[in-house]
């Protein structure tokens, strides 16, 4: 692909400041690439320790071990870390680390606001973190904030609100930064449909970021006024409607579900045709059905709300337009299977992870399109059967991803190979418990069992603790990633500069580890 | 018009610079508009 040569100049360290100087000042993309990665994997303990609690309270019938509260107030939080602290976060991290090595340009275009973006994250992070603390406790009217339930907080109400500014400000200069990168350091030759398929992603996905975040700061903002400052756009006794804040936060949420979703897609189009050691089956068609997925996510938000009550061609629209996305969707399946085919494929863990998205991730498309359906969603809005759909699309979708990345590019990131076999106990792990802990969801949510409550009828009880044991040991697998990753920071077998046989691309012509300035010279794309 | 093909680094330059204010205003525009809803709203409206 490049007669690219890397350029090294590990000299130019030496005037690098060392320790947490060295961290709080960085400009490096790889420097905040593993800011971002980090800060990511401390908050998927967090929100996996609140999952936990979450799992203990649900493993029987009755209320046992957290009050009903301090129940609402972890999965509000759960999800909030999830969304914005884990997943997200873990995206950016990779975009940071790869983007520019990918695409051939020395950094990022914006160095400090890189730095800028990241450092907010801590900041906000700290602000919803502290309301567990707060007297009244934490958020704990669900992560879509609905009045005029939120408006009920107390305490917490304002960190939340002012915590979510700051990662959807955070969340915008980042994506601004990977735009004005992608779109003008690319290196010489490399034209728009010649770049990786994880750099597409993250294009069309920063684009969908400046254009969603900005409607849920709006969202926020008018819930502060209304709660402060007598405004009542979300209050009935005003003139005001809270299903108003429903349509905007859902104009938010569904590109946001995409936001998760299509960097993960870029990630798998990057890992399965290298150990399939096959070009991938149609780029042309994967860079437009992402455009289509990303223009789509902006025409379907009310499908979230048709127990709410809409007008019969509200229901048709939203009912039909969320049904079109499965088919660029169907489209990106279609196409990683057509590139396994006939391929020479090795099972690698990064390719375990990766196929493991396929599978996994395309039931969590199909229960969507169970939803989808307006007359069949008033039987499934609000039950577990919900529950069940998102998380099979954010865990062995959006996480699966993510693990998928770090497996692939470790090698690249630390020069070292990491434990292979602990790497594939690590995926057995987590592909088994993850289905034992949301597979059994589905039957409970179709009998009716609701979503955010800590107590249930007895009928639900057996499929409710096999859920909880598949949790605990899912949970309890990932401690095995944080060692692997340790253990693989530290040392090991040397890893080549192309790591795997089938890999191609700019990011495996540099050296391993790849030095701390890449592309000084930029490389020539043929 | 900028020359999108020069790698000249002043013209890279101010390419990024205008990218990102055009982007960033797009996203304070977006949030401007809910900001003009509560301007119009006003204090103790309803």
């Amino acid at each position: 692909m490049s007669n690219a040569t890397a350029t090294t100049h590990d000299d130019h360290a030496d005037h690098h400041p060392t320790g947490i100087k060295r961290w709080l000042t960085t400009t490096n993309h790889k420097d905040i690439g593993t800011l971002y990665l980090v800060f990511s994997l401390l908050m998927f303990f967090l929100g996996g320790g609140m999952a936990m609690i979450i799992r203990a309270e649900l493993y029987a019938p009755g209320v046992q071990v957290v009050d009903p509260g301090f129940f609402n107030s972890m999965t509000t939080m759960h999800a909030l870390i999830m969304v914005f602290g884990a997943v997200m976060p873990a995206f950016v991290g990779l975009a940071n680390w790869m983007v520019p090595l990918m695409i051939g340009a020395p950094d990022m275009a914006l160095p400090r606001l890189n730095n800028w973006s990241f450092w907010i994250l801590p900041m906000g992070f700290s602000l919803l973190v502290i309301t567990l603390f707060l007297p009244g406790g934490a958020p704990a009217a669900g992560w879509t904030m609905y009045p005029p339930l939120v408006m009920q907080g107390g305490n917490n109400f304002p960190f939340m609100i002012f915590a979510v500014h700051l990662l959807g400000i955070s969340s915008v200069l980042g994506a601004i930064n990977i735009i004005v990168t992608i779109m003008n350091m690319r290196a010489p030759g490399m034209t728009l449909l010649k770049m990786p398929l994880f750099v597409w992603t993250w294009l069309i996905t920063a684009y969908l970021l400046i254009l969603a975040m900005p409607v849920l700061a709006g969202a926020v903002t008018m819930l502060l006024t209304d709660k402060f400052f007598g405004t009542t756009f979300f209050a009935a006794a005003g003139g005001g409607d809270p299903r108003m804040f429903q349509h905007i936060f859902w104009f938010f949420g569904h590109p946001e579900v995409y936001i998760m979703i299509l960097p993960a897609f870029g990630i798998v189009s990057q890992i399965i045709p290298t150990f399939a050691r096959k070009p991938l089956f149609g780029y042309d068609s994967m860079v437009y059905a992402t455009a289509s997925i990303a223009f789509l996510s902006f025409i379907v938000w009310a499908h979230h709300m048709f127990t709410v009550g809409m007008p019969l061609a509200g229901q048709l629209f939203f009912m039909f337009s969320t049904m079109l996305i499965a088919v660029p969707t169907g489209v990106k399946v279609f196409n990683w299977v057509a590139t396994m085919w006939k391929g020479a494929m090795t099972f690698e863990t990064p390719m375990l992870f990766a196929l493991a998205f396929v599978f996994l991730f395309t039931i969590g498309g199909f229960s969507g399109l169970m939803l989808a359906i307006a007359p069949a969603d008033l039987q499934y809005h609000d039950t577990y059967f919900v529950v069940a759909h998102f998380h099979y699309v954010l865990v062995p979708g959006a996480v699966f991803a993510i693990m998928a990345a770090v497996y692939y590019w470790l090698p690249k990131w630390t020069g070292h190979m990491y434990n292979e076999k602990l790497g594939k106990l690590h995926f057995w792990l987590s592909a088994i418990f993850v289905n034992v802990t949301f597979f059994p969801q589905h039957f409970v949510g179709l009998a009716g069992m609701p979503r955010r409550i800590p107590d249930y009828s007895t009928q639900f009880a057996d499929f409710n603790m096999v859920s909880s044991i598949g949790a605990f040991i899912f949970g309890a697998s990932q401690l095995l990633f944080v060692y692997i990753i340790y253990s693989c920071a530290k040392g090991g077998q040397k890893a080549t500069d192309q790591v795997w046989e089938g890999a191609e691309g700019l990011e495996w012509t540099v050296p391993s580890p790849a030095p701390h300035h890449t592309f000084d010279t930029p490389p020539l794309v043929k | 018009m900028t020359d999108m093909t020069s790698n000249d680094d002043g013209a890279r330059r101010s390419r990024v610079m205008r990218s990102a204010i055009v982007l960033g205003l797009t996203a304070l525009g977006i949030y401007g508009f809910y900001i003009f809803m509560i301007y119009r709203a006003g204090p103790g409206a309803g």
